[in-house]
């Protein structure tokens, strides 16, 4: 049996083979990673290798199998909650600034996010291209978008503070400001991908630009639209409880006072009440997103 | 027959042409649709049935020569001419352009979205009104499935969805209906009926209607006219009883020469 000659040589003609950049690129970023660590001077086994180390870090372990049901004071003044009691007053705080924030924030970043996606701005869906040129408001809007969220809420916080004082309001809009931002990117980026063919289909037949992207292209957008909403509130919970510890009553405050006085078990307490009330809404999101896969969205 | 004269003339072409980068898609097409006419583009892919059709509609704009809908240039018009041009023209194109996750009387609503003022029609997609549900599930009902109303658009099958299609350019309250390869997606029975159905329907209100097809033998059983294009040239434009063998032949095989 002999191969015919073309078959015996098969590596001449081939086309060159593609660049394969991405891989290159992947072990450059986890190289960069490693060589940080090094130059930060983090030596991970040397964790635990401090004296007294070890037994800190079994007691702090250990609290956590046991979590404050009860205070942890031997006596507490007259009048006092029970803890338990306290433990779901403060999470009720947190999911109501939580609640408050990304509510503002939503309104704010649907704003920018329409008006920051190129669908929006299209003067004809049915025949101009998907890649028209930048229009300068949606720039604008898009630098808003990305000022607001360039800074951290933490930050806004202590800058609000300062400026306006110390209210439940200020530090709602310190969370909902950065919360607008990233909303208002990632709105645009969810508009901009979502199947486009009804808003030219509708265009054609008529309909303003701007009717043809609320009919034709939101509600193909929204499932995703609504799933990122929900994920942003359970990350307002995460907010709204880190500014406890610039002073507002949410579980971070009381998990502050009590990590100042050295009532670990507490700590643990309230952490295990922010992990079920994260845990029960993930799972209520979940449904919901199921729901938006069966049945219409409007 | 005197071309020019008449009312009744929709649309007019004078050796339109249209230019791609990849090559021409239409070369020097003339010709002239009156109202009330059913019309069937024919030709093997890439003779430019859809270029054509779009040129109709101003989707695309002519490299040279003129086009012409109700003596309205589609080219050379402004934003809101083109809109009202646009609104007389109602499309079933070949991937139907439904929105798969809203409501099938939702979906047939949205053929009227230009009619309305943007907040008239956001509230009516959202609370369409008794009359309009009632005008939708008769048109349903004309298109076989009534029984869909407040479905979810993408649980039908394509070719309920195909009807969808229909139903909502029936919506529009058009005078001209253009259908590019509307029932290219399903077998050829369904396809046999929806096309006798649009006939029909469009016969029943005095519509226009334009269909590019790759059936030849649809064309031929349900359409008067018959247009063929081949490398976008109108290779043969006839009633489809004076179509010959020989002529489907040349239409469809790609290495035949075209005759001038």
């Amino acid at each position: 049996m002999s191969h015919p000659p073309s078959a015996a040589r098969p590596s001449t003609g081939l086309p060159p083979a593609p660049a394969g950049r991405r891989r290159w690129f992947l072990a450059g970023i986890a190289a960069a990673g490693l060589a940080a660590i090094w130059l930060l001077g983090i030596r991970p086994h040397q964790l635990l290798l401090e004296p007294g180390r070890q037994s800190v870090f079994a007691d702090f372990l250990q609290t956590a199998l046991h979590p404050a049901s009860t205070y942890e004071a031997a006596s507490v003044p007259p009048g006092t909650p029970p803890f338990l009691r306290k433990v779901a007053l403060a999470l009720l705080t947190t999911i109501q600034y939580a609640g408050a924030s990304v509510g503002l924030a939503l309104v704010a970043g649907a704003l920018l996010g329409f008006l920051g996606s190129r669908s929006w701005w299209r003067t004809d869906p049915a025949s101009e291209s998907r890649r028209a040129p930048a229009h300068p408001a949606r720039v604008l809007v898009r630098g808003i978008s990305l000022l607001l969220r360039s800074v951290h809420e933490l930050i806004w916080a202590i800058l609000l503070f300062a400026a306006l004082g110390s209210s439940p309001l200020v530090a709602v809009l310190a969370i909902a400001l950065p919360y607008s931002g990233t909303f208002g990117k990632v709105f645009a980026e969810l508009l901009e991908e979502a199947p486009n063919r009804a808003a030219e289909y509708l265009s054609g037949t008529g309909a303003s630009p701007v009717a043809a992207f609320f009919i034709g292209i939101l509600p193909r957008a929204l499932p995703d639209l609504l799933a990122y909403t929900l994920y942003r509130f359970e990350c307002g919970i995460r907010s709204a409880t880190v500014l406890g510890f610039a002073g507002i009553p949410t579980v971070g405050y009381y998990l502050k006072l009590s990590f100042d006085s050295l009532h670990y078990r507490e700590v643990w307490a309230y952490l295990y009440a922010l992990l079920l009330l994260v845990l029960l809404f993930d799972r209520w999101s979940a449904a919901i997103r199921k729901h938006l896969r069966v049945r219409s969205v409007l | 027959m005197n071309p020019g004269s008449g009312d009744d003339l929709v649309f007019q072409l004078a050796r339109a042409s249209v230019a791609f980068p990849s090559g021409n898609a239409l070369s020097g097409v003339s010709l002239t649709v009156r109202r009330g006419e059913q019309v069937a583009l024919v030709g093997p892919s890439g003779a430019g049935k859809t270029t054509l059709l779009r040129l109709l509609n101003g989707l695309q704009t002519p490299t040279s020569g003129s086009v012409r809908a109700w003596s309205q240039d589609p080219a050379r018009s402004n934003p809101a001419s083109i809109r009202a041009l646009r609104r007389k023209i109602a499309l079933i194109p070949q991937d139907l352009a439904l929105v798969p996750n809203l409501r099938v009387a939702q979906n047939v609503l949205s053929g009227r979205i230009g009619h309305w003022s943007l907040l008239a029609g956001l509230w009516r997609i959202l609370y369409p009104g008794r009359d309009r549900l009632l005008e939708i599930h008769a048109l349903l009902e004309q298109t076989g499935i009534a029984g869909k109303l407040y479905q979810r658009t993408d649980r039908l099958s394509g070719g309920e969805q195909q009807r969808v299609a229909i139903a909502r350019a029936l919506y529009q309250k058009p005078e001209v209906i253009l259908a590019d390869e509307p029932v290219s997606s399903v077998d050829p029975a369904r396809a046999a009926g929806s096309i006798a159905l649009l006939c029909r329907l469009c016969r029943e209100s005095r519509l226009t209607f334009l269909a590019s097809l790759h059936q030849f033998d649809l064309a031929q059983a349900f359409f008067p006219r018959i247009i063929g294009l081949r490398l976008g040239q109108v290779l043969s434009d006839r009633p489809a009883s004076a179509w010959t063998a020989e002529m489907h032949s040349q239409l469809y095989h790609i290495d035949a020469p075209v005759q001038p």
